[in-house]
């Protein structure tokens, strides 16, 4: 009887292990089918968010910010995203501002699949390693105790960022040729020239500095030159 | 509609909240009081002010333990007067300004180099501790007599 009862467990062990790997089996992607180039162009961009970043940041901050991207591979973009921004804080205790440059290089893989041959909107998951040039002053500070008030400030200081950014996005063609689309990105600071005093508060590209990690949006409109650099 | 007047309310709210800045902390001495007589286990009665200051810090309060605020002079003076008697405290120091946040602001981190007092009412001073930052905790012992405001004047 124990016998029976241990061969009835390993026979419904396998039977389920079996059944799992039938399903694991099933649940396989199958090929894509839209293995050509959708996008033949070039296409550029402008995120017309960024003029608009005070409404949501401490702060007045500001900016412009520029694309291009073309399909590599079939739904394989190659990205390159450029900007300059700035940032001014003007509260009581501090006078500060930063502000430059950055640029961000990387790949964005579409991952919808078109309806007809003419579709060119995309859901993608993307990857940039970007980086900056920068400055920061503190014009004037004030510490305030039980004693008065002290004022001082801090010189010019000049600084470089790298990040890394993981990005989720859509591209929907409007009419032809002309698209809008958002995407939220998760920002990794990977370093940053060390600075003494104060540290480094704004990184133009990235965000506050604080934390190694931050998270931003970007909502763009985009338009592909009409002109085919390869064949379709 | 009712999603586009919640969405105007998140908006201003956001708007309204994003200009909100923390103040900074600020370092302070602490300072202990102890009898050097271990039998008396009255809390002693405090009073002090800096010098030159026409605001009072402390006013008439039974206490064992107190915060003093230091001026990025490097020296800070206090009139203490504990049960009535009066003592003048002075603090030398190294201040230096440490960063805490552009939305907050700089305070100052302090090193204790001397601790000095007239001996009216206290007896010995003990340096435990010379750096005074924004985690407050115990720099210097005051240990003091038993006398009263009455015992000095007879």
């Amino acid at each position: 009887m124990k016998i029976f009862n241990y061969t009835l467990t390993i026979a419904l062990l396998l039977l389920s292990l079996t059944s799992t790997a039938q399903q694991k089996e099933k649940k396989v992607k199958p090929k894509r089918t839209d293995n050509y180039i959708h996008m033949p162009g070039l296409r550029l961009g402008l995120d017309i968010s960024r003029p608009f970043q005070q409404l949501w940041t401490k702060g007045d901050r500001y900016g412009s910010e520029f694309s291009a991207d073309f399909e590599a591979s079939p739904n394989l973009y190659l990205v390159a995203e450029a900007g300059w921004e700035k940032l001014k804080l003007d509260q009581p205790r501090v006078n500060y501002n930063s502000s430059g440059t950055y640029l961000r290089l990387g790949a964005d893989y579409n991952v919808l699949g078109p309806e007809d041959t003419d579709t060119k909107s995309m859901f993608y998951f993307g990857f940039r390693y970007a980086f900056d040039i920068a400055r920061q002053q503190t014009d004037s500070y004030t510490i305030q105790n039980y004693w008065g008030s002290t004022m001082g400030s801090f010189p010019e200081q000049k600084f470089n960022s790298h990040w890394m950014e993981l990005i989720l996005g859509i591209k929907g063609e409007i009419v032809k040729n002309f698209y809008m689309g958002w995407s939220i990105r998760a920002k990794f600071l990977l370093a940053q020239t060390a600075e003494e005093l104060p540290e480094i508060y704004f990184t133009p590209g990235f965000g506050k500095s604080e934390s190694t990690v931050a998270l931003d949006f970007t909502y763009s409109i985009y338009y592909t030159l009409p002109f085919k650099f390869r064949k379709k | 509609m009712k999603q586009f007047f919640f969405s105007i309310i998140l908006i201003v709210a956001t708007v309204a909240c994003k200009e909100v800045y923390d103040t900074p902390p600020e370092s302070r001495v602490q300072l202990g009081l102890y009898y050097t007589n271990e039998d008396n286990s009255d809390t002693p009665l405090l009073t002090t002010y800096g010098l030159g200051q026409d605001s009072i810090w402390y006013d008439a309060e039974n206490t064992d333990s107190f915060l003093l605020p230091l001026s990025d002079a490097g020296v800070s003076t206090f009139v203490v007067l504990i049960d009535s008697v009066a003592d003048t405290l002075q603090i030398q120091y190294t201040p230096q300004v440490t960063y805490e946040s552009m939305e907050s602001g700089f305070y100052y981190t302090f090193w204790i180099q001397t601790v000095m007092s007239t001996a009216n009412k206290i007896d010995k001073i003990f340096l435990t501790d010379t750096l005074v930052n924004e985690n407050w905790h115990e720099n210097i012992q005051l240990y003091l007599n038993d006398s009263t405001a009455f015992t000095v004047a007879d």
